[in-house]
């Protein structure tokens, strides 16, 4: 049976809810966890809009709510928020595991929009920037474990574009390549292909808020 | 059937506050809160769906800074439930 | 108090998080025999030629778990994602699990007895009325050994016909005429170790980073590792494979076979060749040219020694001279500028060249002899059988070698390199398997082609199919579709999943799958990997060898297998090993592929395996002092052959004025049956698409995604197109993958083959494109 804890490190710890296991998992002295997989929090807060939508607070402001980039989508990519988005409600969103954007060339939903809440200076669509992809738990990538998966890869539309591979040798087989993804924000249009085609249960690449590319003078 | 270890950070003065809240969820055992604010629990739910919603609800809770997974299992041992 | 498992994994989680800020604590005891409470067995991945080896974890009679095995020495415990999702390749949706038998449209339940009664009952009949002859069996490079084996046993020792065929004919034919016609012994001088090794490697026709995930790794390694390395694509599309190498040279469909003779003609006429390795090793000679391309029914070609002159080392230069780099460049579309190059660097002196082709090579109207000039390249520079400087054919399938080749469950072939028509072979072959010999057809039997098109003629009334797919995989299938369906043949179809064949199945079985059965593979690398039983099969599902003894039972034929229940898996193998053994096949006793990840043949008698065949450096059969010595070939002397240039079957016209290729993708494995069952990888490619270069799409106005109609002279599907994705074509050519059960791209495809090795050519024909 259990005995006393010895740990000293948990000072106020408090004993919440009574269970068996509870004492179990506090009186674990020594050391010996094999693998331990730390997942940073999701970005809160970002919303994936369709195509040229304008800057957050704008477009809150702008978006009337009338479905009609939704209609226009051919893959029903965009989805109208329900009440969880709370003043966000009725506005379109795309959530990239359910369907991504498929990058029409002529941009439909853009076209259909009556209100300038998407923008229609935006043709080119690999000037698009939904969000940008991020690899947010390298530990879990496959590929950066050194296995041959790279789906995310194959499946961007800007393959070698938005997302490179990186070779590098791998030291513990020490006969292996590890083909890592890169993803580049100066090119990545956040269609969320990736994130959709990430065979992992929870992606191991998302899309996330775009950060400014904070510019200085070195030029390489 | 997942089960996973978590690490919720808030602010040191409120940590037993959110311990208390937290606790109160159907599905979550507080383990240990330390000294810095930091509070160890476990998460059980019946589907990973829904444990990512109970781990989202964690971080709705005001006061919590982040939460962050630190185990995760989601063997199948169904046949053991009683 | 009883702690349950539930309660461990929760301890260990608590336990993990607290490790995480730091706090370090143990897991108790408990926690980690409920985590490690899963038993692993080691077993070759399922999939693709490779080979990896994985670790299979069983709880409660399912796998758990599965994960690459670190003492894999193919893999090192990696995989692709192919092998990461393996065991779901068993718990998909719709498994079989009970025989189906049809009544009009319909099909019904059955017992075991029943099928199996009525199967024998249709083979009986067929036999009575029509003889031996009009009975076939399909297998399957996926078969594991023993499956192969006792097919062979019961259709050329048993029922007495040679109508026994593998898939690998789709795959691996060409292949293996080219080394039998070549060095008189199936199978590669080389290994793995040659892309760890050598220096430069020259791809003809290849998309390795897709088809052969984890090799690819290994050979990128050897690149990063090394700067000199050189690695060379020749191809007629640009894919992952071009995206890593140093060069990607563009060549015209079909132009392999004119822009090897010219780069030979550069050999030889600036003497770029080894003159001692030529006079001590190789024979030239001349073939049967004017071949045929297989497109009518019953057609024969054959390479009879009547029709094979001897040349000699002049006369062969003499017949070379035409091929000149021009030539060569105006056919392959190779500038004469690079063929040169390519002279020069398959006689660098200081460079260690390798050759790796697979099915742009394979699939040919003229494959074999395709086959045969890539070896001469290596014979005439003596760039051969040297650790790291080989040429390599790469394997699709898990077991094409394994099975369908040494064990030779083809329409000519007996195991070990034999062949029926071989008076001397069909008696040892009668004497391991304890029958007359008369009993073993002398006459070769249907090839796969033939074999389905027999049926539309209504020669053949009875066809067991196992552990494959024709009716999807088979080209211009819509023929032999439309003569299923009009019920023709009695066909049964042993699988795991319903698939494109079992639909027109007269009996549906269901199969036991990899580790649900006890099994052998054997890989490109010639090494022989076993794995035991570890789940049960689901249902009333049974392993094929079972399947057919018990099929041999109502055929009188059950004293084939004279094997006790306990020890059947080594009996049978002790039984197939005496073939190998003195011949350089040389298999290891069943014991010791239980202990080791796979030994590569011959095996030597202290037990060690062969890395390097035919050198005195590794070969077991060749003396110290010896050097090089090609024992398996007449005189110990193998043969360059003079292989001119004859067109393909089809090429694109006025009307037709695309080329048309198909081929594989990374995520899907073969027809799609078990992978298009993986969430996962469904999820990351859910269907197919048609590739196109740019220019081409622009011109027809499509863009990407859009749904586009490709027409040949057979038949016509609608697919969405992909540009500038994973892969794109040169100009004027097309591609796509044949996974996709939903669209069968093989109703486009020319049931053209080469007339060596009846392998079809599923890499050329022409379509026609427009906007859908
Ligand atoms: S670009 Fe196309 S796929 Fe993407 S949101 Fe707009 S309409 Fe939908
Ligand atoms: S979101 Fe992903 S798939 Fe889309 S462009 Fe960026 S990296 Fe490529
Ligand atoms: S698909 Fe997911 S696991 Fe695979 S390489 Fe991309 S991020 Fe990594
Ligand atoms: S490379 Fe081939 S053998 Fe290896 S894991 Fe992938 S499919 Fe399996």
């Amino acid at each position: 049976m259990p005995t006393e804890p010895t740990h000293t490190d948990i000072s106020r710890r408090q004993f919440l809810k009574g269970s068996a296991i509870t004492p179990l998992a506090l009186m674990l002295a020594g050391s010996g966890i094999a693998a331990v997989y730390l997942r940073p929090a999701t970005a809160g807060g970002f919303t994936l809009r369709p195509p040229g939508a304008i800057t957050e607070k704008r477009f809150l402001a702008a978006c009337v709510r009338c479905g009609k980039c939704a209609q226009a989508c051919p893959y029903k990519s965009i989805k109208m928020a329900g009440g969880e988005a709370g003043v966000g409600i009725g506005t379109p969103i795309i959530i990239p595991r359910e369907m991504p954007c498929y990058l029409c060339s002529d941009l439909p939903c853009i076209k259909a929009c009556p209100s300038g809440a998407l923008d229609k200076k935006l043709e080119d669509i690999e000037k698009v920037r939904m969000g940008t992809a991020v690899i947010i738990d390298r530990e879990s990538c496959l590929s950066i474990r050194g296995l041959r998966c790279e789906v995310c890869y194959r499946q961007c539309p800007l393959i070698d574009k938005a997302i490179t591979i990186e070779p590098r040798h791998n030291t513990r087989t020490g006969e292996h390549t590890i083909m890592e993804p890169v993803v580049h924000k100066e090119k990545c249009v956040g269609c969320g292909i990736c994130e959709q085609s990430c065979v992992l249960p929870k992606p191991v690449i998302v899309v996330q808020r775009t950060v400014e590319i904070q510019k200085d003078n070195y030029e390489f | 059937m997942p089960i996973s270890g978590i690490v919720v950070r808030c602010l040191g003065s409120c940590a037993d506050s959110v311990a208390n809240q937290m606790a109160a969820f159907e599905g979550v055992e507080v383990h240990g809160v330390l000294p810095d604010g930091q509070i160890i629990a476990v998460v059980e739910a019946d589907t990973v769906d829904g444990e990512v919603t109970l781990v989202t609800e964690l971080q709705s809770i005001e006061d919590v800074i982040s939460v962050q997974l630190a185990y995760h299992n989601f063997e199948d041992f169904e046949a053991e439930r009683p | 108090m009883e702690l349950t498992r539930r309660d461990f994994i929760k301890a260990s989680a608590a336990a993990a998080a607290f490790a995480a800020v730091g706090v370090s604590v143990a897991r108790p005891k408990g926690a980690e025999a409920a985590e490690t409470g899963i038993t692993w067995g080691k077993a070759p991945c399922r999939y693709c030629g490779v080979g990896c080896c994985v670790l299979v974890g069983v709880k409660g009679g399912k796998i758990v778990a599965t994960k690459g095995d670190p003492a894999g020495p193919v893999n090192k415990g990696l995989n692709c994602i192919k092998g990461y999702f393996l065991s779901k390749a068993l718990y998909g949706k719709g498994r079989l699990t009970t025989p189906l038998i049809r009544k009009g449209n319909k099909m019904v339940e059955a017992s075991w007895d029943e099928a199996l009664t009525l199967i024998a009952s249709k083979y009986k009949e067929a036999i009575a009325a029509h003889g031996p002859d009009s009975v076939a069996m399909y297998g399957s490079g996926q078969w594991t050994i023993h499956e192969g084996y006792t097919a062979s046993k019961l259709m050329k020792g048993g029922i007495g016909t040679n109508n026994l065929e593998p898939n690998a004919r789709l795959c691996m034919a060409s292949a293996v005429v080219g080394f039998m016609n070549t060095f008189g012994s199936d199978e590669p001088m080389g290994c793995y170790d040659d892309l760890d090794l050598g220096d430069t490697y020259i791809l003809w026709g290849a998309n390795m980073a897709e088809a052969h995930p984890v090799l690819f790794s290994r050979l990128i390694d050897n690149k990063l590792k090394h700067p000199g390395v050189k690695l060379i694509d020749i191809a007629t599309r640009k894919t992952r494979t071009t995206k890593m190498a140093d060069e990607y040279i563009a060549m015209k469909p079909h132009g392999d076979l004119a822009a090897v003779n010219a780069i030979i003609h550069v050999i030889l006429r600036d003497k770029l060749y080894d003159e001692s390795f030529i006079k001590q090793h190789v024979n030239f000679k001349r073939g049967k040219e004017n071949a045929p391309y297989g497109l009518k029914d019953k057609e024969v070609f054959n390479e009879t020694p009547a029709d094979i002159k001897n040349l000699t080392f002049d006369e062969y230069k003499e017949l070379m001279k035409q091929f000149t780099p021009q030539w060569g460049e105006k056919i392959s579309g190779i500038p004469a500028k690079k063929i040169e190059e390519l002279a020069r660097i398959y006689s660098d002196k200081s460079r260690k060249v390798n050759s790796l082709w697979t099915m742009g090579v394979n699939q040919h109207a003229r494959g074999v002899w395709v086959n045969n000039l890539i070896y001469n390249l290596h014979l005439l520079t003596g760039k051969i059988c040297k650790p790291g400087e080989n040429p390599l054919s790469l394997t699709g399938q898990p077991s094409a070698c394994g099975t369908a080749r040494e064990v030779g469950t083809f329409a000519h072939r007996l195991p070990a390199d034999m062949v029926v028509m071989n008076e001397a072979h069909r008696k040892k072959t009668a004497e391991i398997w304890g029958i007359d010999p008369a009993k073993i057809s002398a006459k070769v039997g249907l090839h796969t082609m033939e074999m389905f098109r027999a049926i539309d003629r209504g020669e053949l009334k009875c066809i067991w199919i196992q552990c494959t797919n024709p009716f999807q995989s088979l080209p211009n299938v819509s023929r032999l579709r439309k003569a299923a369906e009009a019920r023709k043949a009695f066909i049964v179809v042993s699988d795991i999943y319903p698939t494109k064949s079992t639909e027109v199945a007269d009996v549906i079985l269901p199969s036991a799958s990899w580790v649900e059965k006890e099994g052998v593979f054997g890989n490109t690398e010639r090494r022989t990997q076993q794995w035991f039983k570890m789940i049960e099969p689901p249902g009333q599902a049974k392993a094929d060898t079972w399947q057919l003894i018990e099929f041999a039972k109502r055929m009188g034929l059950g004293h084939l297998f004279p094997y006790s229940e306990k020890g059947f898996y080594k009996e049978m193998w002790e039984e197939y090993r005496k073939f190998t053994i003195g011949v350089g096949k040389d298999l290891a006793p069943y014991e010791a592929y239980a202990k080791v990840r796979g030994l590569r043949w011959p095996v030597k008698p202290d037990g060690k395996e062969t890395r390097w065949r035919y050198t005195e450096t590794d070969d077991p059969y060749v003396k110290k002092g010896e050097g090089v010595k090609f024992y398996k070939a007449p005189g110990n002397k193998v043969n360059a052959w003079f292989r001119p240039y004859e067109p393909p079957a089809e090429s694109p016209d006025k009307e037709y004025p695309f080329w048309f290729c198909t081929g594989r993708l990374l995520e899907h494995w073969h027809t799609g049956t078990m992978t298009g069952r993986v969430p996962e990888l469904k999820r990351a490619v859910p269907g197919a698409t048609i590739e196109m270069h740019p220019e081409d799409a622009k011109r027809i106005g499509i863009k990407n995604r859009d749904m586009v109609r490709i027409t040949s002279r057979r038949g016509t599907i609608v697919l969405p197109a992909e540009i500038n994705g994973r892969s794109t074509p040169e100009k004027g050519s097309v591609f796509t993958t044949f996974f996709d059960e939903t669209k069968l791209i093989n109703e486009l495809c020319i049931d053209a083959f080469d007339p060596l090795s009846k392998e079809p050519d599923f890499k050329k024909c022409a379509v026609k494109i427009k906007k859908a």
